[in-house]
């Protein structure tokens, strides 16, 4: 990303003993996904955390973890002795969606972990406390007005200014594709497809299906369940195998993992099931991308097809750009798919873009 | 200790160790391997770009001074972190043992002072002393000379002198053990005054260590951001116009969202 920097004289800094945020401005960029939360920031700070949360049980978990909230890897690993979230699913916070679940105390406990987990986020950027903190966030395009207001609650009690966009399109911006491009964005709740063409993408321009992450591990955790009855299999060790050797390809080395069968460690071979499992991906996309591709000017139609841009952390999936590109052809006729190259950051990176071009006025009349 | 050496070591210590046998078990094959000469070049190829982008043309001599000083620059950062995670993992143990002594001293707070508040509860009476055998006895002994010296014995009220005698000297000793109980009574409750006063003190000192030791973390500079001043797009972008187009959306959406949200 080139961005040109303008330096100013630095001022006196300490006024009243307290820290007067005249001493720059550091930009962050989050994409909080329901898998993995990731930040980048304008001091070169990259981070990414699991999005889990968790809270010591009791007062004795409490005095071994030291610690009052766990997040990421520290949280799953613990697990046993925490209240446990994952507070985000399907791209939006746990049982927020339906009114009548609003008041329930789950949907009070998932607001509280994704708040947290965005408290966390930010905490990462490693801020100075003498510089302003202007953050965007990308959020899941359906995510609900209560859902937004939590995160930008949760977030304008640690940054300056706040802005929230969708996902797929800070994506976009952020590898400047912004015209007759359409963005797949496969999370570990849904699959995002978003058509770009210049302005803002519109309810219109976006299709969202429940073909992603977790249903590729459910999918894949069922057929090792009928493949070998016998397999102690969680979801946690499939999840972990498909962030090892998810695939799509045709030819691949097998796939061999050891699971506890009546408590003896066995190998077994999931090459097959990992393959068919990560394939059901690739249809509900190209059913996506016909609709998207179907209604848009079909002048432009070709330059559409040749501009797909395959992001999130499911595009991490080896062989699924080539494979989607071989169904479109198929489907469409044509088709040519970029896979970004920093899944993990791509969104997080289009935030940060988003949040140094914003201008100064739009940051002031929203803190 | 050369600056590979210190690079490798690095890579070492931040590694994890799979076992061959393992890796062939999981079907793996390959194995990508990061030397020191590609890292080295890494460096190189960075100041490079850097170089270029910003179009300065370098002698190849002044050009090998600045590579092997990014090179020497890579290794004090390394080592610095290094330094400054050490640091803060000994900062980070300290205060848990802190914090840990702190919640032992605050229920040893709470026990002394549910045991003050039981002893200055308790009030002495004479009901709760007791006079043992040696006394009772020095009281005796003391009686037989008192009305040894009595020359009429068939007086009248003989007996109602002895016995009076006798009430006498008990309320005495009976007034010596109370004082004696109460003077214990108040010296068990100023101990435990005292005890209390200094694990309050301890734990004030604690506290405070604890706090030093928090602030001294937050005090942490943090990382400074590349800009001194708000941005915005570059003018000379090319895109400038739809970009400040879509940014305008953006922000119209916020606002909007904002106005939705204070109203609920």
């Amino acid at each position: 990303m080139a961005i040109e920097v303008r330096r100013e004289p630095e001022t006196e800094s300490t006024r009243f003993g307290e820290k007067k945020k005249d001493h720059g401005v550091l930009y962050v960029g989050m994409d909080l996904g329901t898998s993995r939360t990731s930040v980048a920031c304008s001091n070169g700070v990259r981070e990414t955390v699991a999005s889990v949360v968790g809270y010591p049980k009791d007062v004795v978990a409490r005095k071994l973890l030291k610690k009052d909230i766990l997040f990421g890897k520290e949280a799953f690993d613990n697990r046993l002795s925490l209240d446990f979230y994952r507070p985000l699913a399907k791209g939006v916070i746990k049982h927020t969606d339906r009114a009548e679940e609003r008041e329930s105390e789950a949907a009070k406990m998932n607001l509280k972990a994704a708040a947290d987990l965005v408290r966390h986020a930010i905490s990462l950027a490693q801020s100075r406390k003498d510089e302003l903190i202007y953050a965007v966030i990308g959020a899941p395009a359906e995510a609900s007005i209560h859902n937004r207001k939590a995160i930008i609650d949760a977030a304008k009690e640690v940054v300056d200014s706040v802005m929230i966009c969708s996902e797929p399109f800070s994506v976009a911006y952020g590898l400047d594709r912004l015209t007759d491009t359409l963005v797949i964005d496969i999370g570990a709740g849904t699959t995002d497809l978003c058509r770009m063409h210049g302005t803002m993408p519109a309810a219109e321009d976006q299709v969202m299906n429940t073909f992603a992450g977790d249903h590729v591990d459910q999918t894949l955790l069922e057929m090792i369940q009928k493949k070998e009855p016998r397999a102690q299999v969680n979801l946690n060790m499939v999840r972990l195998w498909k962030e090892r050797w998810a695939t799509v390809r045709s030819t691949i080395q097998p796939i061999i993992v050891q699971v506890p069968i009546v408590g003896k460690p066995t190998d077994i071979d999931i090459t097959n099931e990992m393959r068919t499992a990560c394939r059901t991906l690739i249809a509900p996309i190209v059913d996506g991308l016909g609709r998207l591709i179907a209604s848009y000017d079909p002048e432009f139609q070709d330059r559409l097809k040749d501009n797909v841009l395959l992001g999130g952390g499911g595009s991490q999936v080896d062989g699924l750009g080539d494979e989607i590109e071989k169904a479109m052809q198929e489907a469409f006729g044509r088709g040519t798919v970029t896979t970004v190259e920093e899944p993990i950051y791509a969104g997080a990176n289009g935030a940060l873009k988003i949040a140094h071009d914003m201008p100064e006025e739009y940051w002031e009349k929203l803190r | 200790m050369g600056f590979a050496d210190s690079v490798f070591r690095l890579f070492r210590e931040n590694s994890d160790v799979v076992p061959l046998n393992r890796l062939k078990k999981q079907g793996v094959k390959n194995v990508t391997v990061l030397d020191w000469e590609r890292v080295q070049k890494l460096i190189e190829k960075a100041v490079d770009q850097a170089l270029s982008k910003h179009r300065i043309d370098l002698a190849p001599d002044v050009l090998a001074t600045v590579h092997r000083d990014a090179r020497e620059a890579f290794h004090r950062l390394l080592e610095q972190r290094d330094k400054l995670e050490a640091t803060t993992r000994t900062l980070e143990q300290e205060r848990a043992t802190l914090l840990a002594n702190v919640d032992e001293l605050r229920s040893e707070i709470s026990r002394s002072q549910s045991a003050l508040e039981q002893e200055r509860q308790k009030r002495v009476s004479l009901e709760d002393v007791a006079i043992d055998g040696a006394k009772l006895d020095e009281v005796m002994r003391h009686l037989e000379g008192q009305v040894s010296g009595m020359t009429d014995s068939n007086a009248p009220d003989f007996a109602a002198r002895v016995a009076g005698v006798a009430r006498s000297l008990i309320e005495a000793e009976r007034k010596r053990a109370l004082d004696a109980a109460e003077n214990e009574q108040k010296q068990k409750v100023e101990n435990l005054e005292r005890r209390l006063a200094k694990l309050q003190r301890t734990l004030t000192e604690t506290e405070g260590v604890v706090e030093r030791l928090k602030a001294a973390k937050e005090g942490d500079p943090g990382i400074e951001s590349i800009y001194k001043s708000v941005q915005g797009l570059d003018p000379k972008d090319q895109r400038a116009g739809q970009k400040r187009g879509l940014l305008d959306q953006v922000f119209q959406l916020n606002l909007e969202l904002r106005d939705v949200i204070d109203k609920k």
